[in-house]
């Protein structure tokens, strides 16, 4: 049998301090990732939400979203060209196109541009064109020389068009004359019907009211 | 200091009876001289366990001592507590899920708002109306403030590549020709927006006289001019137009 020896308290005391520095450590690396993590998360929802705001609002071209003002450039694109179309379609006939007396595919073709509204006004004045045709021969041409949008908006809008129809007669030996080009500068009115932009109206440009 | 546990010396449980205690204690010294120190260290033990009262006083010290270093000790010797920590991998993929993410939102900020871009068109077409009278008129009389007026309104390339060579031009015929151009802005258009280039399509009409008449021929034109943003002041960049006979 021994007597118990005394204990060494200064032993004792550095593993104490040592395990509980080690322990301590440790806690704070993983409060440290922990904190860490949570900040890297936070930064990316916030990047994330942020990002998918200015992507709603103006687009993100790279992948095919298109909003703001590549959205509204592409009306204007839509309503420059079928203003183009409107002017073309209108201004292009001949009489390789009468079918007993009447231009079916020009009536045809300028009817897919026009609203039903415009297209009752249209239908009394094309007449006058197949006559012309019909009688003279004359065969019309178009050429657009630029389009600019005035006004835009969700559902309707105005634009100008520029360009010149060239009319040609036959001559005496049948051939078709080109006459001088007449110029023409005019306001169109268009409206959204179905998500197309279609003709409502048109007006001439001159100036002299001003 | 920790008081004497005179139980160990005497290798006792703390509940041994008294005869147990005093077993023990014979069983110590049996073989001890009474000069060995272990001697008087085993009836001091003896001495004190086997009375009641100095008994009872150690069990209170001893159990005191055990309640303070119950909580201090334990924790060495319990199992270490599971703390999960966050994978080294799923940091790295956040920071480079972040990386991505930032570098989106700052390539999406530096696309224009469609306000912006409207605003600025705005300016540029509202430019474009005031700069395409004085930089399509001129008159044989004033070539030279005609073409001052000009220069402050379009940008230095546009000067120097198309309007000084062209304007050269109207300035040798035109003291001969007499000729007068005045420009009436009609209308505008926009055929292209943005925040510093922006196209606008103009109809003007041309009042033009010269030798041959005092009647103005009134030519009915429209012209395409490209504005452009320098030090805040939109300039024209560039006019494209095809005349349209009268």
């Amino acid at each position: 049998m021994a007597v118990p020896s005394a204990p060494d308290d200064r032993a004792g005391v550095t593993d104490d301090d040592t395990r509980d520095t080690s322990h301590d450590g440790t806690g704070r690396a993983h409060a440290y990732r922990l904190a860490l993590a949570g900040l890297l998360v936070v930064v990316l929802l916030a990047s994330l939400g942020t990002s998918i705001w200015l992507a709603a609002t103006r687009g993100f071209e790279a992948v095919g979203i298109e909003r703001g003002a590549g959205e509204l450039q592409s009306e204007r694109e839509a309503v420059m060209s079928q203003t183009r179309q409107f002017m073309l379609r209108t201004g292009t006939y001949g009489p390789d196109q009468l079918v007993d007396g009447q231009l079916p595919e020009y009536r045809e073709l300028v009817q897919e541009v026009i609203t039903p509204k415009f297209a009752t006004s249209f239908d009394q004045s094309v007449s006058t064109a197949e006559q012309i045709v019909a009688q003279a021969g004359v065969s019309r041409t178009a050429e657009v020389f630029s389009t600019g949008v005035t006004t835009v908006d969700a559902d309707s809008a105005t634009a100008l068009v520029a360009g010149s129809f060239t009319d040609s007669y036959p001559d005496k030996a049948g051939e078709l004359q080109p006459q001088e080009p007449v110029p023409f500068r005019i306001q169109v009115t268009l409206v959204k019907t179905g998500g197309e932009w279609l003709v409502d109206d048109f007006t001439p440009i001159t100036g002299a009211d001003k | 200091m920790s008081a004497q546990n005179w139980y160990d010396v005497l290798d006792v449980d703390s509940a041994a009876t008294t005869e147990e205690i005093r077993v023990a204690w014979r069983n110590a010294i049996a073989d001890l001289a009474p000069a060995d120190r272990h001697f008087r260290l085993y009836n001091q033990a003896a001495e004190v366990l086997l009375d009641p009262e100095r008994r009872a006083a150690l069990d209170a010290v001893l159990a005191e001592e055990a309640a303070e270093s119950a909580p201090a000790t334990s924790p060495a010797h319990e199992p270490p507590v599971t703390q999960r920590s966050v994978p080294t991998w799923l940091i790295v993929g956040l920071a480079l899920l972040v990386a991505l993410s930032v570098g989106l939102t700052a390539y999406l900020s530096t696309q224009p708002s469609e306000q912006a871009v409207e605003d600025a068109t705005g300016a540029a077409r509202a430019a474009a109306e005031r700069a395409v009278v004085p930089v399509l008129s001129y008159d044989y009389r004033t070539l030279e403030e005609d073409r001052a007026a000009a220069h402050d309104l379009i940008t230095s390339d546009y000067r120097a590549d198309d309007y000084d060579p062209l304007f050269e031009v109207i300035s040798d015929n035109a003291p001969d020709l007499k000729a007068v151009v005045e420009v009436e802005f009609i209308a505008s258009a926009v055929t292209r927006a943005g925040e510093d280039r922006v196209e606008i399509l103009l109809f003007v009409n041309r009042p033009t006289t010269n030798a041959q008449t005092e009647e103005p021929v009134v030519y009915k034109d429209q012209v395409t001019l490209t504005m452009e943003k320098v030090d805040d002041e939109w300039l024209v960049d560039g006019l494209r137009t095809s005349p349209i006979a009268p």
